[in-house]
């Protein structure tokens, strides 16, 4: 299911014809998937107005020193070779500049009438992102603060093992509280 | 022959940053403070992000879900302070900051020193955060509680405008495609 907010999606639908609804995400293990759902949208030829939807709101993989990641990558080849135009991908991201991936990716002679139409600077396209929206307002006290500061670090992951580690060390888990998944003991 | 390339094992972050250096980033036991109550992560529910434990915190130390990667990427993570109108740090890729100043946010530069938006190298940035908080945890509660009135209008003005955007921001975006 795609992260786009459906207030976007039908904001779009009333500019373009949205032939898919696609979370990149979950073709990042399989692109043979994905090339198969394209097939079953693919058209000799495309309006003006056709558009795959594309979500694009998760992390990529990159190899070191690679300038684009393996979403990336997959992702114009595979359009490429199922004959799928890129000037039909809509591609809404959260990755800010990520139009300098495909720069590099697609061939020079196609940048200028075939390129996909990205959005990477949108705050409230993603359902996640507008969750704030469903919250009433709470007049904030500052009585109430009786800590510094928060961090809900959450999963396990490098950045957030070493901010641990160190609050850990300096001793800034009195003044900051902090939630970390870790690893159950 | 169609030639794609996949990870092994399927991964989607390079977290392969720290790999070089002799900083221990292998993970530690779980641990909550008994302040955080319920369940941290609230939007998960895909609901909302408030949290009532909120209240009692004046900067949320944000670990957004990528740190050494090549753009910024906004989360509801950095939402979550902005609607509860809360001082932020970013544990978050270099130029994040100032991508959020980009989409019309306001920061706290003389509570907060902002330089770490800019170190590119991760664990230059890690610990100037770290030093950072080190820094600010040597002020008094109620020196943070000034702090949190001088910043009042700054707070308000983020909440507004991310629903100002939530409101407007779409429609501004799909008009110019």
């Amino acid at each position: 299911m795609s992260n786009i907010s459906s207030e976007f999606v039908t904001q779009l639908a009333t500019k373009f014809n949205i032939l898919d609804d696609i979370r990149l995400q979950s073709y990042t293990d399989d692109w043979t998937a994905f090339a198969q759902r394209l097939k079953k949208t693919h058209k000799v030829t495309y309006d003006t107005h056709d558009r795959y939807l594309l979500d694009h709101s998760d992390t990529d993989y990159y190899l070191p020193g690679c300038p684009y990641s393996l979403t990336t990558f997959n992702l114009v080849r595979t359009c490429l070779h199922e004959d799928i135009p890129m000037n039909t991908l809509l591609i809404v991201t959260n990755h800010i500049s990520l139009h300098k991936e495909f720069e590099m990716l697609i061939p020079n002679h196609m940048h200028k009438h075939n390129f996909p139409t990205i959005v990477d600077q949108c705050v409230t396209a993603f359902k996640n992102t507008r969750l704030g929206l469903n919250q009433d307002h709470v007049d904030n006290n500052i009585l109430d603060i009786t800590r510094h500061g928060v961090s809900m670090i959450g999963e396990p992951r490098i950045h957030r093992n070493i901010l641990f580690r160190l609050m850990k060390k300096h001793n800034l888990l009195n003044d900051y509280a902090v939630s970390y998944r870790g690893i159950k003991k | 022959m169609m030639h794609r390339i996949y990870t092994t094992p399927p991964s989607t972050i390079d977290e392969a940053w720290n790999f070089n250096y002799n900083v221990n980033s292998s993970p530690c036991g779980e641990y909550r403070d008994p302040l955080i109550t319920g369940k941290p992560n609230q939007h998960q529910d895909n609901k909302t992000i408030f949290c009532d434990f909120y209240k009692n915190f004046a900067i949320d130390v944000v670990t957004e879900t990528v740190f050494q990667y090549p753009y910024p990427q906004i989360t509801e993570k950095t939402i979550r302070p902005i609607v509860h109108e809360k001082l932020f740090i970013l544990v978050a890729p270099a130029n994040t900051l100032a991508m959020i100043h980009k989409f019309g946010f306001k920061t706290f530069p003389e509570f907060i020193k902002e330089d770490y938006d800019t170190i590119k190298d991760p664990h230059v940035r890690l610990q100037f955060i770290v030093d950072e908080l080190t820094r600010i945890s040597k002020f008094s509660i109620d020196d943070i509680r000034k702090t949190m009135l001088q910043y009042k209008d700054t707070l308000k003005h983020n909440y507004d405008h991310y629903h100002w955007l939530c409101n407007n921001e779409i429609e501004q975006i799909v008009n110019k495609i």
